[in-house]
């Protein structure tokens, strides 16, 4: 029975089993510092506030649904709003009849504080969706090939074990959910001192988290059809993750597709902001439904094509073309793919021929490599490492903005008077400053003269329409003087002879540190890391290597890559953050000191402004170096030396 | 924080009003001949448009507008008011929501509070969608676009140009305008300003006229539309020399692709109407024939007036300035009637067609109308509440 492997997989086990404390944990700790807060800034309990809260909400409910029918009645004689066959008459429709059946509601105060945490605590979906990409991983044995070599032949060995296998997927689904929310409602009454039975038969809108919940239900049909929800969405998760590990059949690769679709749906999540059709973008999204409970607690009718569609309607719709693709994709490899080579039919006879020519080709390729040749091939190809960094540079390309900026006067002036007077302030620059200034007060005399002697508000407009041009070079003087000063202040205080730089450009490059960028630099290295172990373990090639005597050699080659690997990615996108900073801003000047940049005027060494960005880089450099070496070493000892014991012993025994 | 507001719409043209009366000599062209055809101008379809004045918009079902920001409410919605029912709620097609937050599809958050934002003035209908003109998150000037039934949001339309915003911290509102399928803008923190346009959906920037390459300041304002043209006005200043300077009207013909020079040394407030330009000057209320090039006073009565409102039976300007009355004048330059000023007017809209409005000054700012379907002894302003 394909479950229970997961019940005897003590790893999987252990895993689930801490993200269960993990979570209790947490939940605890929020209720506690909520208490907490309460009483210190407000000199009361949480309970008491809640309370407050809930009487508040309830004698407040019935108005609140009287109004909504009310608004949606007035709605209708509102033209723009009821406008036949459009999405906001339909809306309005709609959401008078889901919230008509409210209306007779009677709510009385209970109890009820683990209903609120429980709805408002949002770890425990991610915790639910962790172990169960971790169970759909396990289901999927991606890499056990003679398994599949067993398996395949056998009678029940493709279409029911795929079955089975959907079957397994959908039993931990909903396990993992049920014991993960189960668990904090549990917590809740303990915590709290609360009788369940009191609350789980009032109805659900009773609390003011589920106020705009639009269905008359107690609150224990609310949490089951919560928790029917939640293993809906976990399932369908599952099973995407599961067919992804199926198709790529390359544990890594599927990981790291995994990772890039996770990482794709947060970027959705956060972005989506635009017409309703791409809403459904950042509802039915990994993030959305694991780590909101909007989805549940809240009514919303979304645009589809000026048809209101509920969205959670929409989410479930989704969710099912989802996995029917998933499953159809999982169950056709299971019953298609064959454990090994076969030639059935012409085509698979030519990619047959093609791919022993390949091979060849590799084999040739591979003989003449050295040792540190052939692990970068592994991790780079077999590993496919070099996906992720391909990856990698389609983010930089995204993250590349080279437009112009459109300069005002003022900047255009800055500009002009850096490019020409970049250097040590001196004469020049100074007189050209004077003349400005020389310039701009006798534009104001000029102008308090010609006001005073104006004839009619015309010419007065006139006047006031000729003085406000300047208004962008009074900036510019302003600001070139501040700076001046400030340079002549640097240079006082610590003797060294600062120059006129363009501030705009050092402080962009100051400032383009990119988050996502170095997000993902750290992924590539990590998975390139995980590449280099992982490959030797799972090929079974881990004894061979610790009774070859160049077994430390090997590893340290691997290291020596690793490195390479993370000295090149890091360049690039410290390359790319530098050129597009020079091409929209300009870098010059590289040669001035550090504390020209008036930002940077506190650093007491002596050094120039390429050569503080230098050492920045490589600290960063140094600071991604160290995380590889260490995660390095962690894998060599785990994965390949099996275990820090035997690891220990075997550097011991070196 | 009003005085605030007030100022960041189109700070060149507060200049010419903050300066007292305004008279001009423009009309000293040759003048006097009656146009041929002084009855009213035949109702136009386009619904004209003016950036200075953009801050209601106009659309087949009724009005939008921005709330004012008071004291006690900072987060300013988009209201609208129905034509046929004449109520005015928020843009929010949700009857589920309170409009009291910012998960309310009306609102929409204010410019500059974090760097992204729409200017909460400028408004405009163009084609079922609602324009308004704000800075995007990466720092890009935006023409920002939403369906005018509020069941959609904000999302930007184009990126006009990019700012520095994250290095300097400041940037400023273009003058924009909607016409044909474009928006024109111009950039205000250029001494020597260039009138582009982009096609309403985002693609390349075009530059329509560019100042005279050797004057020392050139400031483009008062863009306006009328029967599928642009108007607007030019100052130049050469040498920094105030005595130096030009002023201009000029029209854009999309069709020719061309500028043409229409009225010079002129630089007041201006309304253009099927080919006659309608301006004030120290003698009164004129108006300009641009195909005759022939000019006749309306009335007599010299005003410094903040716009100039046509509708298809009278010409409207308000005494901003002076006691806030407002004169009706029909085409022939008679005096229909006047409106007096009773809800402390301070900042006179315009309108079109059925509707003016202003923002009134009591201790709250709000929003009044005057509804030109009335009879004309019965039109008053009214303040224009939420319902």
């Amino acid at each position: 029975m394909e479950w229970k492997k997961i019940l005897v997989n003590r790893r999987l086990s252990a895993f689930l089993l801490l993200l269960l404390f993990m979570e209790l944990f947490v939940f605890w700790q929020d209720c506690e510092k909520n208490d907490r807060k309460r009483i210190e800034q407000y000199g009361q309990t949480y309970e008491a506030y809640l309370r407050e809260q809930e009487l508040q909400h309830i004698d407040t409910y019935r108005a609140k649904i009287q109004a909504i029918m009310e608004q949606a009645n007035a709605m209708d004689g509102i033209s723009i709003f009821s406008k036949e066959n459009s999405f906001s008459k339909r809306n309005v429709a709609l959401t008078r009849e889901a919230f008509a059946s409210l209306q007779e509601i009677e709510l009385t105060y209970v109890k009820g504080r683990t209903v609120t945490e429980f709805f408002a605590f949002r770890l425990g979906g991610l915790c639910a969706c962790l172990c169960g990409l971790a169970i759909a991983l396990e289901l999927s044995e991606t890499g056990k090939k003679r398994v599949r070599s067993i398996t395949f032949p056998a009678e029940y060995g493709r279409l029911r074990l795929a079955l089975e296998k959907l079957g397994a997927l959908l039993i931990w689904a909903f396990a993992v959910t049920f014991l993960f929310q189960a668990g904090i409602l549990l917590e809740g009454t303990l915590l709290f001192h609360e009788n369940p039975l009191t609350f789980l038969f009032c109805p659900a809108q009773t609390f003011a988290g589920l106020a705009n919940f639009p269905i008359k239900l107690a609150v224990w049909q609310a949490l089951v059809l919560y928790l029917l929800y939640r293993t809906v969405i976990l399932y369908v998760i599952m099973v995407l993750v599961w067919s992804a590990a199926l198709v790529f059949d390359h544990t890594v690769l599927a990981v790291g597709i995994s990772g890039g679709f996770i990482a794709a749906e947060y970027f959705l999540y956060v972005k989506i902001d635009g017409s309703n059709v791409w809403k459904l973008l950042k509802y039915c999204n990994i993030w959305y439904q694991t780590a909101e409970n909007d989805y549940f607690t809240r009514y919303q009718n979304l645009n589809i094509l000026e048809y209101a569609v509920n969205r959670n309607a929409a989410i479930l719709a989704a969710l099912a073309a989802v996995y029917l693709l998933g499953a159809g994709a999982g169950i056709l490899i299971c019953c298609r793919r064959y454990p090994c080579s076969s030639k059935v039919s012409r085509l698979h006879q030519a990619m047959e021929a093609v791919r022993v020519k390949l091979e060849s080709l590799r084999g040739c390729f591979l003989e003449k490599r050295s040792l540190t040749g052939l692990e970068g091939y592994k991790v780079l190809i077999s590993q496919k490492g070099l996906i992720a960094i391909l990856l990698l540079a389609v983010l930089i390309c995204y993250r590349a903005d080279f437009t112009q900026i459109k300069r005002s006067t003022q900047q255009e002036l800055y500009y002009a008077f850096m490019e020409h007077y970049l250097g040590e302030p001196g004469e020049d620059s100074q007189r050209e400053i004077d003349r400005l200034t020389e310039k701009l007060a006798r534009i104001d005399d000029e102008y308090g003269k010609r006001y005073a002697e104006a004839a009619d508000g015309e010419a007065r407009f006139l006047l006031g329409m000729w003085y406000d041009s300047f208004s962008q070079e009074r900036l510019f003087l302003k600001q070139i003087q501040e700076q001046t000063e400030s340079l002549k202040s640097i240079s006082q205080e610590s003797g060294i002879a600062v120059w006129y730089v363009n501030l705009y450009s050092y402080e962009h490059l100051l400032k383009s540190d990119d988050a996502m960028l170095n997000l993902g630099l750290l992924l590539v290295i990590l998975w390139n890391c995980i590449g280099m172990y992982i490959a030797e373990s799972g090929s079974g090639m881990v004894c061979m290597i610790r009774s070859s005597h160049r077994e430390n050699d090997l590893y340290r080659i691997k290291l020596r890559v690793m490195m390479f690997i993370t000295l090149v990615v890091c360049f690039t996108v410290l390359l790319f953050e530098n050129i597009s900073v020079a091409a929209v801003y300009g870098l010059k000047g590289l040669a001035a000191p550090v504390q020209s940049i008036l930002t940077l005027s506190h650093i007491r060494i002596h050094c120039t402004i390429w050569q503080y960005f230098l050492a920045r880089y490589l600290l960063k450099y140094l600071i991604f170096t160290t995380v590889c070496i260490g995660v390095c070493k962690l894998l060599e000892t785990f994965i390949c030396k099996k275990g820090l014991k035997n690891g220990i012993k075997s550097r011991k025994s070196d | 924080m009003r005085k605030g507001i007030h100022l960041t719409g189109g700070r060149k043209l507060f200049c010419v009003l903050t300066a007292g009366l305004f008279l001009l000599s423009a009309c000293g062209k040759a003048d006097s001949e009656a146009p041929k055809d002084a009855a009213a101008p035949v109702e136009s379809d386009v619904v004209e448009s003016d950036f200075a004045y953009q801050f209601v918009a106009e659309s087949e079902k009724g009005y939008y507008l921005w709330e004012r920001i008071n004291p006690g409410w900072l987060y300013p919605r988009l209201m609208f008011l129905d034509r046929e029912s004449g109520r005015v709620v928020p843009l929010c097609s949700r009857p589920d929501c309170t409009h009291e937050d910012e998960e309310c599809n009306a609102y929409f958050r204010e410019n500059n509070r974090d760097g992204g934002g729409v200017n909460k003035q400028y408004l405009q209908y163009y084609e079922g969608d609602l324009y308004a003109v704000g800075l995007s998150e990466d720092a890009y000037v935006s023409l920002f676009r939403i369906r005018a039934d509020g069941s959609g949001e904000w999302e930007i339309s184009a990126k006009l140009y990019r700012t520095d915003y994250a290095a300097t911290g400041e940037w400023k509102t273009p003058d924009v305008l909607i016409a044909g399928g474009y928006v024109y803008y111009v950039d205000a923190l250029q001494k020597v300003q260039k009138l582009e346009r982009m096609p309403i959906d985002g693609g390349a920037p075009e530059v329509l006229l560019e100042g005279d390459g050797n004057a020392s300041s050139v400031s483009i304002f008062r863009i306006k539309s009328n029967g599928g043209s642009l108007f607007f006005q030019v100052l130049s200043y050469w040498k920094d020399d105030p005595e130096n300077g030009r002023t201009a009207a000029y029209r854009y013909d999309p069709a020719a692709g061309q500028c043409s020079l229409i009225m010079e040394g002129y630089h007041g407030t201006f309304t253009v109407r099927d080919e006659f330009v309608y301006y004030c000057d120290s003698e009164g209320l004129c108006r300009y024939s641009m195909e005759d090039q022939t000019t006749e006073h309306l009335t007599d009565r010299s005003m410094d007036v903040p716009t100039i409102t046509l509708t298809g039976d009278y010409i409207i300007i308000c005494d901003q300035w002076g006691d806030g009355t407002l004169f009706l004048y029909d085409y022939e330059g008679k005096e229909i009637a006047t409106v007096p000023n009773v809800l402390r007017l301070g900042w006179y809209f315009g309108g079109t067609s059925d509707m003016l409005f202003g923002e009134c000054w009591n201790e709250n700012t709000s929003l009044c109308f005057l509804d030109l379907n009335r009879p004309v002894g019965e039109l008053q302003w009214e303040e224009l509440k939420e319902n």
